[in-house]
């Protein structure tokens, strides 16, 4: 088996590390704009009955199905790629922080209003801080699926990466070094989930995560 | 000074200055029912609430001790009848609520709940030492770091009522607050609560099951009963020395005076 690992160490961590980046970039783009779709859909009955019902619709069309159309809009290039990841990321993270922002515990919302008396410091210290915990669980959750959809952005004629190198160990038969590049990306995933759960509880220590 | 409001000017009227810069809240003939089609859950309420006042809210369940709860705090507005608040009561933040969930921030530290309650009240100071002197005087010293999930229930419990009552509300309103705490808590609760009031103008309503608890802590206990329309069913006056101790409500005229509430309780 020690055979099948790459010949190139160097290959092999700029696969990491350009892998890394892309699901990064990707998952920031969504998770960010997940938040504030969040804000705008849970904050306006008219935005969530307008733009909440076609981000409901949209939620429906997977990823893959766009491969084309992003393509063909933004080429075959890194951003066509951090888009991909980006969508996915997206309805996890918008998902969780819209449900952490409309249903605060009223009973937080009454003692909010006893002590907050202006309706952004009940946003900025009541409502955001009770959504915060949603909020890390959406972008956990995306954290996955970034992996899971960054393999079909690195399909996407890429040429570095782990799941490209995937693509060419399968396109060889090289199904010794297939199962490295699984074990792999399941190994990065593991990692990435356990580092960003520390990371969670080290910012907000009052979470159970 | 407050000005007491009225929208009633007769009634305002006749009411002597003295009587109406006391006054903190006064339900006349009070009604309340939730649809049109409904029989009223209150009926004939009248209720006056002094600055400093401490009165219990007593009545079987589902009687409407909750509903009254709220037309004392501006919640609902009666249907028929009138309530009347002080412009101490109408302020932003005049009125503090707690009930047996000892809900609080869960994102915010013992010590930074405390200091907010605290820069909430009239000229307090939310300084480190006025912090630490408050978490000491609820027994919560040395916690200041805690979050409120790191809390026993009984010091959440403490955390939740310094946050009620270090902003010196104009208004306390207590719905069975320590209905989920042990015995000796609860005592402990009420010294802390009897403490905390001496230094503030605080009127307070506590709605209870336990007349024992309205011995102890109340200077005045209204019944409410009556079905299907609820309506005040007997007034009682404690008068006596506070605090009150779990030994002080067993001596004779508290122990008659249990007798006669619970009697009127189990009669309407």
């Amino acid at each position: 088996m020690i055979s099948a690992w790459p010949t190139n160490p160097i290959d092999f961590l700029s696969d990491v590390g350009v892998s890394l980046l892309r699901a990064g970039t990707g998952l920031m783009l969504g998770a960010g704009c997940g938040v504030l779709a969040a804000v705008l859909t849970s904050s306006h009955r008219v935005a969530d009955s307008t733009f909440g019902t076609m981000l409901r619709f949209l939620r429906s069309v997977p990823a893959l199905a766009l491969v084309p159309f992003v393509m063909l809009a933004f080429g075959i290039s890194e951003r066509s790629r951090a888009i991909l990841i980006a969508w996915a990321a997206f309805f996890p993270v918008w998902i969780n922080a819209h449900a952490g922002l409309s249903t605060v515990d009223p009973n937080i919302l009454r003692l909010g209003s006893e002590v907050y008396f202006r309706p952004s410091d009940m946003y900025w210290h009541v409502r955001i801080p009770y959504a915060i915990p949603f909020i890390i669980t959406g972008i956990r959750v995306s954290i996955g699926t970034s992996l899971v959809l960054l393999v079909a952005a690195e399909m996407m004629g890429a040429s570095s990466g782990i799941a490209y190198r995937l693509l060419i160990y399968q396109q060889i038969f090289r199904l010794d070094l297939v199962s490295v590049q699984i074990v792999l990306l399941g190994l990065l995933g593991f990692l990435l989930d356990r580092a960003y759960v520390s990371l969670a509880r080290l910012c907000c220590p009052w979470i159970t995560i | 000074m407050d000005n007491y409001l009225t929208k009633s000017s007769k009634e305002g009227e006749s009411l002597s200055k003295q009587e109406q810069t006391n006054r903190v809240v006064r339900l006349e003939r009070v009604e309340f029912r939730y649809g049109r089609s409904t029989a009223p859950v209150l009926e004939d309420v009248s209720f006056d609430l002094g600055l400093g006042d401490v009165v219990a809210i007593v009545g079987k369940s589902g009687v409407g001790k909750s509903t009254l709860l709220k037309i004392i705090s501006r919640s609902l507005t009666p249907t028929l009848g009138i309530a009347h608040h002080s412009a101490s009561v109408l302020r932003p933040g005049a009125i503090a609520y707690m009930d047996q969930s000892s809900t609080v921030f869960p994102w915010k530290r013992a010590r930074q709940i405390i200091a907010l309650s605290l820069s909430r009240s009239p000229g307090g100071s939310a300084g480190k030492l006025a912090v630490e002197e408050a978490l000491a005087a609820f027994g919560l010293q040395g916690t200041g770091d805690r979050y409120p999930h790191e809390l026993s229930g009984g010091m959440k419990q403490r955390l939740a009522l310094a946050f009620a009552i270090l902003r010196a509300p104009a208004l306390l309103l207590l719905d069975e607050p320590f209905g989920s705490v042990d015995e000796f808590t609860r005592e402990n609760l009420y010294l802390l609560l009897e403490a905390a009031l001496t230094r503030t103008k605080t009127a307070v309503v506590i709605i209870t099951h336990s007349t024992s608890e309205c011995l102890t802590l109340a200077d005045r206990v209204v019944v409410l009963g009556g079905s299907p329309s609820a309506t005040i069913a007997g007034e009682f006056t404690i008068d006596g020395p506070k605090p009150r101790s779990a030994t002080t409500i067993l001596e004779p005229e508290f122990v008659a005076l249990n007798k006669q509430i619970r009697q009127t309780i189990n009669e309407v």
